[in-house]
């Protein structure tokens, strides 16, 4: 027998998809929770679902240990001309980075057509502009991708796409592209506000679980 | 928590021409999603893919793409491509370590009966911000089991790759 389950030969090393041996349910959970056992359930983990109500910004301030994490949000405001946008932290959020970021992204509208929009000296990286979002049945909804937001040696990047209503003719709007933040340091939060005026809504924070 | 997002396979690579994740397409799933957190390359150079079948890297001129690239501090351009040998340009590497990403989702591989397409979004630091998004597609009704990146020169100085299932 050996440390977890029956192993004829003990020197078999336990790992995700390459267990082997006869295990008992306390085996299972012990290798589980020692990272060692096989995934059932997927690799989209939920750090956190935030609910806001007429507040300046949803802050995530609990990461985890992921390489890649993703953020879902759909949100409405009091504003009808307003951007969403997101920042890191590196001191869990007490404060976040407010200059130098750079972002490139299009924007489509149903009677504007497309528009580059992009910065290179930015306070925040831009995931919406130009939205409206106070009028009922109006609303910021999509997703980030953030990438390396807790390698010291790697910048932060994220992907994102939004959709929304635009703020001249209520037509609907979309932002695609990309963030960055390069300078080389850890982040320990991040967080997604508007520009001006609040949000309510809800914002979920996942990671995804690697394996190698 | 359950979720839909199932870890198939990674593998790594430092120093070589090209990296493959082979046999990482099945029938268990229709969707995928591969995503590379770690790249470098030796030298500025583009970063192509292929797909993989039973007989290996498929190299013919099967292959369509159009992928916009945006960038923080120039203007946009785009990439498109019709009966090329790989789908080009889907990410850049310039020899630096501080950061790039792939995201890409890839469509129906292992259908024999349809082509294989991808979705990608990705992004890489050049001085500046370059982004990409973009599609591609394998234009052969086959079974594919793999796909295949490679820098259009130099070597890929270090490259992780993961592929998951997203269960229907």
């Amino acid at each position: 027998m050996s440390e977890f389950g029956y192993i004829p030969d003990s020197s078999v090393e336990q790992k995700p998809f390459s267990n082997k041996g006869i295990f008992s349910p306390t085996d299972i959970y012990n290798l589980d929770q020692a990272d060692k056992w096989t995934p059932q359930l997927g690799q989209l983990e939920l750090i956190e679902t935030q609910t806001a109500s007429s507040d300046s910004t949803i802050n995530f301030d609990t990461l985890g240990s992921y390489n890649i994490h993703f953020l879902t949000y759909t949100l409405t405001g009091n504003s009808a001309d307003v951007g969403l946008f997101s920042r890191f932290s590196k001191d869990g959020g007490s404060s976040f980075r407010d200059s130098s970021y750079h972002y490139a992204q299009i924007r489509g509208d149903g009677e504007g057509g497309f528009t580059d929009v992009k910065s290179t000296s930015m306070w925040a990286m831009q995931l919406s502009d130009g939205a409206n979002v106070a009028s009922s049945g109006h609303a910021f909804n999509g997703y980030v991708y953030y990438y390396n937001l807790q390698h010291a040696t790697k910048y932060s990047l994220n992907t994102n796409i939004s959709s929304y209503t635009d703020k001249n003719a209520a037509t609907s709007a979309m932002n695609y592209g990309s963030g960055a933040y390069p300078v080389l340091e850890s982040h320990t939060a991040l967080n997604i506000f508007p520009n001006t005026g609040n949000i309510s809504g809800t914002a979920s924070l996942y990671g995804i679980k690697e394996y190698s | 928590m359950a979720t839909n997002l199932q870890f198939i396979k990674s593998t790594s690579g430092s120093g070589v021409s090209s990296l493959s994740v082979t046999d990482c397409f099945n029938s268990n799933y229709d969707v995928y999603q591969v995503l590379v957190t770690k790249l470098q390359t030796s030298t500025s150079a583009n970063i192509d893919v292929r797909f993989i079948n039973a007989s290996g890297v498929v190299t013919g001129a099967t292959y369509n793409e159009a992928i916009q690239v945006l960038i923080s501090n120039s203007g946009y351009s785009g990439i498109t491509g019709e009966g090329v040998t790989s789908i080009g340009g889907i990410n850049f590497g310039n020899g630096s370590s501080v950061g790039a990403s792939i995201n890409m989702t890839v469509f129906r591989p292992h259908d024999s009966s349809s082509f294989t397409f991808l979705n990608d979004q990705s992004n890489a630091w050049t001085g500046a911000l370059q982004g990409y998004k973009g599609i591609g597609v394998e234009k052969t009704a086959q079974t594919i089991t793999g796909i295949n990146f490679f820098p259009s020169s130099g070597t890929l100085t270090e490259m992780e790759i993961a592929v998951y299932g997203i269960k229907g």
